[in-house]
């Protein structure tokens, strides 16, 4: 007997040593077919059985006929029966959680029997398989999920590049945007088109749902907003033709309708279309805060086969502020508080910041601040577009810089305004001969500004704003009138020695002779101005006439 | 802000061969404020006087208002009959005079002497 237990124990030892050996090469890959193959084959190999393969993969070992592996992955429990001929054993693989997810068959010759050791070795094989299985399908998934990663790091790349790399510059205005999406691409969409007539069409977008599918739905919306825009559409048109164009694109581009705000912007007659189809009402803010909210006219955009858009056209006064944006601006949480549209739009009215770019930024602010930290749940998307105001310097730029008087409306005092644009012109390296013109000129315009502007009403100030620009000195005199009635008239000096012409009067035909450029804006009723250029190096043409 | 007061001295003057000519000697600013300084000095000038003689040398700032004043008291001598020369306006001004016209009116001449001699003329 002591014989027969030693050879037990040694076999048991080698059992063992089989079973460290297999969990070493089960465990030696991550790659699924091959941990499947050599599981199969240390079982059929070390057990000398005739043949072995798991439930859920095609994958075999050993002398497996195809029916045999079929009938016997079917889970409808008829297998046995049908294959009662073949002596077959059944070990369950089951995952982390206890759920079994495939089974390891084996086919043992005919007359063999598997004893407790064999049993037991097979049962321990097929729980070093699950863990190398699962492993092995974990890393088959982080591949993939790789490989999406990717794909979606390329796709974002492609939206950024489709995105405005730089605000168009227009005289007067300032506008600036910024867009930031929840995921990797976004379903905001932003686009300024400006045309050859000089007028700007921006489109404000969001388009139903987020991620990668609404991010197509965005870009097919842009290449048909910019064609349409260059063929030369109104606002209406184009929204129109949008709409319908969207729609008979079928029931997907119908789920990932497009709430949009368009507008058109003319920055020589100061006109602002908007059209809003479906999207949040967009603030449009006047110098003394009065308030405008343009409300949805009509439907998203490819939501119905039919449209009733109604275009606004608005004034676009100096000192006027539009905020156009997206839900995702005010749908920002803190807990279960909603920043919502009244916050917003108070923000914005009470914002103080001097520019577009330092607008967006106090908004954003102020969201981070509400949400305290919380992650963003939606794209968020806002443009500001503003008309300087009369009373504030031009946007400072590295090459420019301004200096800003206020007058009492009183004779005499045009000659402080004078003094200093001398002294300005001075600096600038402006000829003696100039700096008199530039004098007299600004001494013109600022009493026609106190005069007929300010009625010599001393409660009201004139502005003068001198920009120094590396090639010009521009000068704004502005008063609270309505400008001039008429334009500058050349003086018939025989008509006013015969008392058909008032003697008085050549103020602006002066500011005309002397200047290099000069413009008169009415802008009732918050004021009027007088803008004049001087240039250091004026060309022939524009050189005015001397003696 | 204290305006520069329009100064205006009256004095007569002998110029060679013409005789017996009124020099209006103007100084500070000329402007809409200037008009007793202009117009009111102009008045006290007898018609029988037919030669004026105007001074701008101590002129540092001329308006357009003030401009207009000149021109009103040039109407009024025209009326009269008196003719006028006028010298001493610094270049600047001398260039405004001729865009609005009234050298159609006036010459303007490099000094008193070179004024003086255009009555003869």
């Amino acid at each position: 007997m002591e014989t027969s237990e030693a050879l037990l124990a040694q076999q048991q030892v080698v059992r063992l040593q089989a079973l460290l050996e297999a969990s070493r090469q089960l465990h030696s890959t991550i790659e699924l077919d091959e941990v499947l193959r050599i599981a199969l084959e240390i079982v059929v190999r070390e057990l000398e059985l005739d043949g072995a393969f798991f439930t859920s993969f095609p994958q075999s070992y050993g002398e497996v006929p195809l029916a045999v592996q079929k009938a016997l992955s079917d889970t409808s429990g008829m297998a046995s029966t049908l294959l009662s001929d073949k002596a077959s054993l059944r070990f369950p693989l089951c995952d982390k959680s206890g759920d079994r997810f495939t089974e390891l068959v084996v086919l043992l010759p005919v007359g063999r029997s598997l004893d407790l050791d064999e049993t037991d070795f097979l049962e321990s094989l097929a729980v070093q398989a699950s863990v190398a299985i699962e492993n092995a399908r974990f890393h088959q998934r982080a591949l993939q999920w790789q490989r999406v990663e990717s794909d979606l790091a390329a796709a974002r790349r492609v939206q950024l590049s489709l995105v405005l790399q730089n605000m168009p510059e227009i005289p007067e205005y300032g506008i600036a945007a910024r867009s930031v999406a929840c995921y990797e691409v976004g379903g905001d969409y932003l686009d300024i088109v400006t045309m050859p007539s000089r007028e700007t069409v921006i489109v404000v977008g969001d388009v139903a749902g987020k991620g990668l599918a609404s991010a197509l739905v965005g870009a097919s919306f842009r290449s048909a907003f910019r064609a349409m825009v260059h063929s030369g559409l109104n606002l209406l048109d184009i929204a129109t033709n949008m709409n319908l164009l969207h729609y008979s694109e079928g029931d997907e581009p119908q789920r990932r309708y497009v709430t949009a705000i368009l507008l058109r912007l003319n920055p020589t007659e100061h006109s602002l279309e908007i059209l809003n189809a479906g999207h949040n009402p967009a603030f449009l803010v006047d110098s003394g805060g009065g308030l405008k909210k343009i409300k949805a006219s009509g439907t998203p955009i490819g939501l119905l086969p039919f449209s009733s858009y109604v275009p606004q056209k608005y004034q676009f006064e100096p000192g006027m502020r539009v905020l156009v944006y997206t839900d995702g601006m005010t749908e920002v949480f803190h807990g279960e508080d909603e920043f919502g549209e009244a916050r917003l739009l108070e923000t914005f009215l009470s914002c103080e910041e001097p520019t577009p770019e330092g607008t967006l930024s106090s908004l954003w602010h102020t969201l981070e601040a509400f949400s305290d930290g919380q992650d963003q749940s939606d794209d968020m998307t806002a443009l500001v577009l503003f008309r300087e105001p009369l009373w504030r310097p031009p946007l400072m730029d590295d090459n420019r810089s301004s200096i800003e008087l206020q007058l009492p409306s009183r004779l005499g005092f045009e000659k402080v305004a004078m003094n200093t644009a001398a002294s300005v012109a001075r600096l600038m390296g402006f000829g003696d001969e100039r700096i008199e013109d530039l004098k007299t000129a600004i001494a013109e315009a600022c009493i026609n500004a106190m005069e007929h502007g300010n009625k010599l009403d001393e409660a009201l100030s004139v502005g003068v704003v001198l920009s120094m620009r590396p090639d010009a000195l521009e000068v704004k005199v502005v008063d609270n009138g309505s400008g001039p009635a008429g334009q500058a008239t050349t003086p018939d000096i025989d008509k006013k020695m015969h008392e058909e012409e008032e003697a008085r009067g050549m103020g602006m035909f002066l500011i005309q002779s002397l200047v290099d450029e000069v413009e008169w804006v009415s802008s009732p009723p918050t004021g009027s101005y007088a803008r004049m250029v001087i240039r250091l190096n004026p060309t022939h043409e524009e050189r005015p006439k001397s003696s | 802000m204290q305006e520069k007061m329009t100064q205006v001295k009256m004095e007569e003057k002998e110029c060679v061969p013409v005789g017996s000519v009124t020099v209006l000697r103007f100084a500070g600013d000329i402007t809409s404020a200037s008009k007793a300084a202009v117009l009111g000095t102009y008045q006290g000038i007898p018609d029988t006087t037919k030669r004026i003689l105007l001074d701008f040398s101590g002129v540092d700032y001329l308006n357009s208002s003030g401009i207009a004043l000149i021109i009103q008291m040039m109407i009024a001598a025209s009326k009269t009959g008196q003719r006028i020369q006028t010298f001493g306006l610094k270049p600047h001004f001398q260039k405004v005079f001729t865009m609005v016209g009234i050298t159609k009116y006036t010459t303007l001449h490099p000094d008193e002497n070179a004024a003086c001699a255009a009555f003869s003329a």
